[in-house]
């Protein structure tokens, strides 16, 4: 069932056109996160979610409900601010306690839903603290079980874990990820970093230049990214230009493969992940390259290949497989057929 | 030799507060437990009848009372004054921020004397005010208790306070981050909530000693009731202007004088004990 659905908002400052026209329908007790660089308007949208900003055109339908022209006030979703955003003057308790006096909750079921929440995110310790008086990350836990705490229908992220270093952002993606399945909430998670949303999300769209690029799970945006862009942005790619002159070829360093694709331009960009040029498993598709460099990077080992023209191929293996080649050496790589893409 | 450079750098101003200020202090405590004798002048024999005059005849302790209720009155009109202002300025204008800042300040250029004297010129018997309301058919004749009463005094040091209030209000405001204003809401406050729940709280010190000032300067001010004051207006300035001149009891007046410091002493105290309490950072 579909608990959020975005239709056709659009949403633009002055001249420039922020959200264009996008679709987006999310799923009751979804993982979703919103990626793309910044300034591809993805906190925009989670905003018009969120009730900060009202779409120019299109509608925000919560469980089919049109909620786009209702104040944040009246929609029951909450967000986690990137900077924390709690209230300096209140403590912990207070500061969970203020969605629920909101919805005018008794004392008693206030006092026990804070110390659930405080629970939850494992700060019953610092119940009495002050915001300042606690780190980014404790800041952080409250700032979830402020927004937790009124029970709303959609929690809403915006880079929560941006401003905290890299080792607590590690933990925080895995507590977030478990709060998650402890909930069965619908989450609504933006970011730019790519890693974050691969690990945590079950869907996930990523944006640029104010519409959606690929909606898909981690999985199939990786192996099978849909534009050039999403290619490029995610994780490492080789992006090669090709030569095409009908829909079941191109063709590479003058040698034609059979191949089906979509594209009627003359040219083309080749996709293929580094991990899926192989030295040894004979496919159709093959390349004459030299072995330009040899870098070793922890778990894994980086070749830099070039063709006879001078097209530069990367191409990983694990550092546990013995390393046989030696750089200036002349080899065949094959390209798994099922993992290439081509765009215009 | 390092260590004395820090002092010489402010041995200027020590010198300057110690002669202009801890001096004539001390000079006006010492001077309050002397007497006069039969022409006024002071004779050093040490005794404490002008505090007992000050709390036990009404004109003294009334006047303080009053004083201090008018300087209240002062301090909140001022504050409730500035709070609308000041949140439009820090959160409605979006261009030219600065110039309405500006006009704010502006009244600082002017005199002190020239800003009581246009409240003649406004409120007079043929002032813009009087006139204004004849004209509208409001009333007839020109009404006199708006010049030369406790009205017009109060009026005058509201509008020369404003932007002491003003400013530090404005201040507050301003460091208020926009995200805690849209966190109040996402978590279901309306406006009227957000600013009594979140917004005015951050305010607080801000209005807190933007008031006092309001509130301590008025205490001190006899400008105002000279130029604007009637002939029953009295304020506890006024009278210590009097006590030293006309009536040349010095002892007296400075210990009106020393009331009145320990009064404005004890408004601070309170006031940044109560910042200190609600402190944020």
């Amino acid at each position: 069932m579909s608990k959020l659905e975005l239709k056709g908002i659009s949403k633009s400052y002055g001249s420039s056109l922020i959200v264009n026209n996008l679709d987006l329908e999310i799923q009751d007790g979804e993982f979703l996160t919103i990626l793309g660089p910044s300034g591809c308007g993805k906190t925009t949208t989670l905003r018009m979610i969120a009730g900060f900003e009202t779409p120019d055109n299109g509608q925000v339908l919560l469980n089919k409900q049109d909620i786009s022209q209702l104040p944040p006030y009246k929609r029951n979703v909450n967000t986690v601010f990137q900077n924390y955003a709690l209230f300096p003057h209140l403590n912990v308790a207070e500061n969970i306690a203020f969605g629920l006096h909101q919805k005018k909750l008794s004392k008693t079921e206030t006092n026990k839903r804070v110390d659930e929440m405080l629970e939850l995110v494992q700060m019953t310790a610092f119940k009495t603290r002050k915001p300042f008086e606690m780190s980014g990350g404790q800041q952080q836990r409250v700032a979830i079980a402020r927004a937790i705490a009124p029970d709303p229908e959609i929690l809403l992220l915006d880079e929560p874990l941006g401003a905290l270093d890299l080792k607590l952002r590690k933990q925080m993606q895995f507590e977030l990820k478990q709060l998650h399945k402890d909930l069965n909430k619908t989450f609504v998670y933006v970011t730019h970093d790519q890693e974050e949303a691969l690990t945590m999300s079950d869907r996930i769209a990523v944006m640029n230049h104010g519409v959606i690029e690929q909606l898909s799970d981690s999985q199939t945006l990786y192996n099978h990214p849909k534009t050039k862009f999403v290619a490029g942005f995610i994780g490492e790619a080789n992006l090669i230009p090709v030569n095409i002159a009908n829909k079941e070829t191109f063709t590479l360093e003058d040698k034609t493969f059979n191949f089906n694709h979509e594209i009627s331009d003359s040219k083309g960009i080749l996709f293929i992940r580094p991990e899926n040029v192989s030295f040894d498993t004979i496919h159709d598709i093959s390349l004459q390259v030299t072995i330009e460099d040899v870098i070793f990077v922890g778990n894994h080992r980086k070749y830099k290949l070039v063709t006879a023209s001078g097209q530069k191929i990367i191409k990983t293996e694990d550092s546990s497989v013995a390393l046989t080649k030696i750089i200036g050496q002349s080899v065949t790589i094959y390209l798994v057929p099922s993992l290439i893409q081509i765009y215009n | 030799m390092k260590n004395y450079d820090k002092y010489v750098l402010i041995f200027p101003l020590l010198l300057w507060l110690f002669l202009f200020l801890v001096l004539p202090y001390l000079f006006i405590l010492t001077q309050s437990v002397l007497a006069t004798d039969d022409f006024g002048k002071v004779v050093y024999d040490l005794n404490f009848d002008s505090y007992i005059k000050i709390f036990t005849n009404p004109l003294y302790y009334e006047t303080l009372i009053r004083t201090f209720i008018y300087a209240i009155i002062v301090a909140l009109a001022c504050i409730l004054l500035s709070l609308p202002l000041a949140y439009f300025i820090a959160f409605k204008v979006t261009k030219n921020k600065s110039f309405y800042y500006t006009l704010i300040v502006l009244p600082f250029w002017m005199s002190y004397i020239v800003r009581a004297y246009a409240w003649k010129v406004i409120l007079g018997e043929n002032g813009i005010f009087n006139s204004s309301l004849i004209n509208m058919g409001i009333i007839d004749k020109p009404l006199r208790f708006v010049l030369y009463s406790d009205f017009s005094v109060i009026l005058c040091l509201i509008y020369i306070f404003l932007p002491f209030v003003c400013i530090p209000i404005y201040t507050s405001f301003e460091q208020i981050s926009k995200s805690l204003v849209e966190a109040s809401k996402d978590l279901g406050a309306n406006s009227w909530v957000t600013f009594r729940k979140v917004i005015f709280p951050l305010i607080l010190p801000g209005v807190i000693s933007g008031g006092t000032l309001a509130l301590v300067l008025t205490l001190g001010d006899f400008l105002a009731a000279s130029l604007l004051g009637g002939p029953n207006t009295l304020f506890i300035s006024s009278i210590v202007q009097n006590l030293f001149g006309t009536s040349n009891d010095k002892p007296l007046g400075s210990a009106v004088g020393v009331v009145l410091l320990i009064l404005v002493f004890i408004v601070l105290e309170l006031s940044s004990r109560y910042e200190k309490k609600h402190e944020t950072q």
